[in-house]
C-alpha cells in the first residue's frame, strides 16, 4: 500500500513537470503512473475471484453464470480504465462513448441468464 | 513493471522540450516537429508493451 502511494504521489508530481514543459508527454506519463497502480492491485483481485469461484461456486450455481458475472467485472474495469483516461485528458465525448460500448457489450453478455430467469419464470406461471 | 518507467518517460518529455528550445534558438524551427515525434514514438515503444502485459493479465484473470 505505501508502494501505491508512493507511485501515486511521484506521477503526480511528473505530470505536473512534464505538462508544463511537454504537454504531449503528460498523457503518457499519467498511463504510466495509472498501469503501475493497477499492477499492484492485481494479485489482490486475483485472490479475490479465487475465493469467488471456489466458494460461490461449490454452492451448486451453475457454472458459466459465474463466468459471465466474472467476466462482466473485467470488462467494467477495462472500460473505466479507458474512459477515465479520455477524461482526465479532455475527451469527454471519447469517454462516454467507451462507457457506451462497455454497457452495450456488457448487456450483450449478460443476456444467457436473462433467458434463463425468464423461461423460468415462465414455466413457473404455466405450473398453476 | 517498476517505478523507472515514469523517471524515463518524464526525462524524454524534458529532452525533447529542451531540444526544440535550443533548435528554435538556433534557428532551425522545422527540426522541432521532428524531433517531439521521434521522442513519442520513443515514449510509446516504451510503454506499449507494459499496456500488452496489463491487458493480457487482466484477460488470463477474467478469463475475457
Amino acid at each position: 500500500m505505501i508502494r501505491l502511494a508512493g507511485i501515486s504521489v511521484i506521477g503526480i508530481i511528473l505530470f505536473a513537470v512534464v505538462k508544463k514543459y511537454a504537454p504531449e508527454y503528460s498523457v503518457l506519463v499519467e498511463i504510466g503512473s495509472i498501469v503501475l497502480v493497477v499492477w499492484i492491485a492485481f494479485p489482490y483481485i486475483c485472490d479475490v475471484i479465487d475465493f469467488y469461484y471456489e466458494y460461490i461456486g461449490a454452492s451448486g450455481v451453475d457454472g458459466d453464470y459465474l463466468k459471465i458475472v466474472v467476466k462482466a467485472l473485467g470488462i467494467g474495469l477495462i472500460t473505466q480504465f479507458c474512459s477515465d483516461i479520455c477524461k482526465d485528458s479532455g475527451e469527454g465525448a471519447l469517454a462516454s462513448k467507451v462507457e457506451l460500448c462497455g454497457k452495450a457489450v456488457m448487456l450483450a453478455m449478460a443476456l444467457p441468464i436473462a433467458k434463463a430467469v425468464l423461461e423460468f419464470a415462465y414455466s413457473v406461471i404455466n405450473m398453476k | 513493471m517498476d517505478i523507472s518507467i515514469l523517471f524515463r518517460i518524464a526525462a524524454v518529455g524534458i529532452i525533447v522540450a529542451i531540444l526544440n528550445q535550443v533548435l528554435t534558438r538556433s534557428g532551425r524551427d522545422e527540426y522541432t516537429m521532428i524531433t517531439t515525434l521521434a521522442g513519442l514514438i520513443i515514449v510509446l515503444m516504451m510503454i506499449i508493451p507494459h499496456l500488452k502485459d496489463l491487458f493480457s493479465y487482466v484477460e488470463s484473470v477474467f478469463d475475457l
